[in-house]
């Protein structure tokens, strides 16, 4: 048997040595290792699993089954490459030839293995290479969870792999776990990011033609913890709604009935008036749903982000929240409570998040289908279904073959369509997000110390929660009545939370802070000339010695005297493109030699970080500028009244 | 009906007869072995059958026959005419074998598995020609020339070949089907022709 030195690990991973010096893993997947040659006298193994025998690496050419992976994979810089398998790295060694800059992340699942491949084959330079991480863990979900750790949305455009044969054959399920965790992570992570993203200028706008609404109302603090014990039922616009709506029209103060938006106009055209509506949507989308609706028989629950004509709509009655974003944190602050709720993907999690902080007990959930339940896209009678009438009465034979069912399944979209199975074991049609937002409530549920029940009776949110019939739910826990609205009106009278003054005089602060910044971003832009004009002189003593003075300065201001922390939190987002590439193009300049090419490069890209912050400087004083407009046409408004 | 061996008419007695297969069984005993032939097509009623129509037919009754047609010829003939055959099949088989090398390098595990079926049909019959020759010319051949060595080594890949099979050892398989199997199928190709020559050379 080989045995190569591997003394070199003492130093880079001390636990990895002794735990691989020790032999001590025992792993029932590994039956045996052989030590073999390849037909050229390299190292090789044979292990033998509970499927057979597998070869590790080619035994007649370990480059040419390198280059193959190697073409499978169709390297791509931008991606983050991951390879499954340690083996005896030859397949990662040609990689490195070819890019040798390149990050790599391997993914040893497997402690047996690694055991034995170190002792056949000196693996120092891989090992010692400050670009490759190696991950190994016996435990496949958390191999997933490391990846998305190290994966930079950022940076990253995606994954690419190469994978061992030999690896994906013995540990096939192993690597779809892994490959699952990752998948699941980042699109939780996309999902959030990009509905921020897609909806950045409505967002911000809302913030600011909001601020008057940060004073009108109480904020959602007051709420928690004044329902102890009391049912809540959280009702979402699903299909299967439809048939809760009777017994929902004859709960009477017996739980905190919480609506999502789109399901408030049902209610109200059944005759029931829910306690609290929550709304977030910062576009105009849901705002349909409302506007023709008359909002005076329950409470919303709105974010700074909500769309501002739901806000103002006429004989609103709100409670503020805040779910911590960009500019609403900075308006939250004024508030003797920045009453924060969770918002995830469905305007639902924020009711659910509600009920839970009001310590409501059992949190009841209906009309959450996450399916299209019944083939019916969203709950009959909604406002979608006008235009299924729209349709008829402009062509009025269309009935004859165009049926009401059929409508809601063209409104599906067959690429994005999914089949599942439902709480009741039977097939139900889902989407790929629905999906994603179910398994986010699941896994809620299982860390929240209140009984969750599911009535919805459809759809496919089934795990860590009680399935119950909304009749039973309503016989067992629902038989108490209880003072829930004059309780939330007395709440609502005590609004005393916002301090408007001090927000007016610090977005005053901020914009003369803002004016400040683009006079030294000008200033700083001087010195990057001067900078440029100093290249060629980098040999001359007093000229080396300005250079160095500019860059330290340059370096120093960068942030154009702007110290807050919430000002760099509000640049990062509005100049996000921009910071990402000039500060990357920066960053790969330091530490190279200073030469006239590097300085003119150096200079120009501070320069045009600097311009790109200028730019955004106006965009965040138009912002503020509009929340003060806000503020006092609101003021003077009243005044007028 | 009409009975023809080689193209010969011939009278054979049926009363006692049902079956092709029994039919045919007669010829063979009484006719075709005593010239010390094989057989090697039967055409019935103008239908000339394939080795699963063989079985199909099989018992398929006499008095629906209205012509049989039988053709044999002596075994080194048929020896010799597969080893021309496999001039133009071997290289088939190769390139079948290279394709199925590039499915399993591509991760097209199933479609690479269909290839191999493919060609492990044409090594099959392949070595049924190499078996034929060794059993019609027994030890009139010359047991260490190139062409039987590479045989036996062929026979000894095969033997690998299946053992990576059956351990599902997808890199072992892949291996030795591009650095083993096709690698010694080429060189079985350009010894054919001398092997030909030799056996030709042989008088039974």
């Amino acid at each position: 048997m080989a045995s190569v030195n591997f003394e070199y690990l003492k130093d880079i991973s001390p636990n990895l040595y002794s735990t691989l010096l020790n032999r001590a893993t025992n792993d029932p997947r590994i039956i045996g290792i052989e030590s073999i040659k390849t037909k050229n006298g390299s190292a090789n193994m044979r292990i033998s699993h509970g499927g057979g025998k597998m070869t590790l690496h080619s035994n007649y050419n370990v480059d040419k089954e390198s280059e193959k992976l190697y073409e499978k994979m169709k390297f791509d810089s931008k991606k983050l490459t991951i390879v499954y398998g340690v083996g005896l790295l030859y397949h990662v060694d040609f990689l490195l030839r070819k890019h040798p800059d390149t990050a790599i992340v391997i993914v040893e699942p497997c402690f047996k293995i690694l055991e034995q491949a170190i002792r056949e084959r000196d693996m120092k330079s891989i090992f010692t290479n400050p670009k490759v991480k190696l991950l190994i863990s016996n435990e496949p979900s958390e191999l997933g969870q490391f990846i998305t750790q190290i994966f930079n949305f950022q940076i990253h455009s995606g994954l690419q792999f190469l994978n061992l044969p030999a690896y994906e054959k013995i540990f096939s399920e192993e690597w779809e776990i892994v490959k699952e965790t990752f998948r699941k992570q980042f699109a939780k992570f996309t999902i959030n990011t990009l509905t921020i993203m897609e909806a950045g200028n409505e967002y911000t706008e809302n913030c600011m033609r909001n601020t008057p609404a940060m004073q009108k109302f109480p904020w959602a603090y007051r709420l928690f913890e004044k329902f102890k014990q009391i049912p809540a039922v959280i009702v979402s616009a699903g299909p299967s709604l439809y048939y809760q709506l009777d017994q929902l029209k004859n709960l009477n103060e017996q739980a905190v009935i919480i609506a999502v938006d789109t399901a408030y106009p049902i209610l109200k055209k059944n005759g029931i008036s829910p306690h609290f509506m929550c709304s977030a949507d910062p576009t105009s989308g849901n705002y349909i749903h409302l506007h023709d609706t008359k909002i005076n028989d329950c409470y919303m629950i709105v974010e700074p982000m909500t769309y501002h004509e739901i806000v103002s709509l006429e004989g609103i009655k709100a409670f503020m929240t805040s779910f911590n974003g960009y500019y609403s944190r900075y308006f939250a602050e004024y508030a003797n409570n920045t009453s924060e709720l969770i918002s995830w993907g469905s305007i639902a999690s924020t009711c659910f998040d509600l009920a839970r902080k009001m310590h409501c007990n059992p949190i009841t959930f209906i009309g959450q289908d996450f399916a299209y339940s019944d083939f019916l896209t969203h709950c009959p009678k909604t406002k979608f279904d006008s235009k299924y009438k729209e349709n008829l009465q402009k062509q009025p034979s269309l009935y004859l073959y165009d049926s009401y069912a059929s409508w809601h399944i063209r409104r599906m979209d067959p690429l994005k369509v999914e089949l599942a199975e439902d709480l009741n074991g039977e097939p139900v049609f889902t989407s790929k997000n629905m999906k994603i937002y179910a398994g986010w409530f699941e896994e809620q549920f299982s860390t929240t110390e209140q009984t969750i029940i599911n009535a919805s009776e459809k759809g496919i949110l089934k795990n860590h929660c009680e399935i119950m019939k909304f009749s039973d739910v309503i016989e067992n826990h629902m038989n108490k009545v209880y003072p829930i609205r004059d309780t939330i009106d007395r709440i609502y009278k005590e609004n005393e939370d916002y301090k408007i003054d001090e927000l007016k005089q610090n977005i005053t602060t901020k914009l003369s802070e803002l004016d400040n910044a683009v006079c030294k971003g000008r200033s700083t832009q001087e010195q990057c000339r001067e900078l440029i004009e100093l290249k060629n002189q980098i040999d001359q003593p007093e000229a080396y010695k300005r250079i160095s003075e500019l860059t330290h300065y340059i370096g120093a201001n960068i942030n154009c005297g702007l110290k807050d922390e919430i000002f760099i939190q509000w640049i990062d987002h509005e100049n996000q493109k921009a910071e990402l590439f000039f500060k990357r193009q920066i960053g790969s300049l330091v530490g190279t030699e200073m030469s006239a090419t590097m300085l003119e490069e150096l200079s120009n890209h501070y320069y045009g970080l600097i311009e790109s912050r200028i730019v955004c400087f106006d965009k965040i004083k138009n912002n503020l500028k509009l929340a003060l407009e806000s503020i006092e046409l609101d003021s003077s408004t009243r005044i007028n009244r | 009906m009409e009975i023809l061996v080689n193209r010969k008419k011939i009278d054979i007695d049926t009363t006692e007869i049902h079956t092709l297969q029994e039919l045919v069984k007669t010829i063979e005993e009484n006719i075709i072995s005593q010239a010390g032939h094989v057989l090697t097509q039967i055409e019935v009623n103008q239908i000339c059958l394939s080795d699963e129509q063989e079985a199909e037919y099989a018992q398929f009754p006499v008095n629906q026959i209205e012509q049989l047609s039988i053709n044999s010829c002596p075994p080194y003939e048929l020896v010799l005419s597969g080893l021309e055959d496999s001039l133009q099949i071997l290289p088939q088989i190769i390139e079948t074998l290279g394709s199925c090398v590039t499915k399993l390098s591509e991760d097209v595990i199933s479609e690479a598995m269909d290839e191999f079926i493919v060609a492990t049909d044409g090594i099959q019959w392949f070595t049924t020609i190499i078996n034929g020759s060794i059993s019609v010319y027994g030890s009139n051949i010359n047991e260490k020339g190139d062409f039987i060595r590479s045989s036996i080594q062929l026979s000894e890949i095969l033997n690998e070949i299946l053992e990576a099979h059956s351990n599902s050892d997808i890199t072992a398989f892949g291996d030795l089907i591009e650095y083993e199997l096709e690698p010694i199928l080429e060189k079985m190709l350009k010894q054919i022709p001398s092997y030909l020559s030799e056996l030709k050379g042989i008088k039974l």
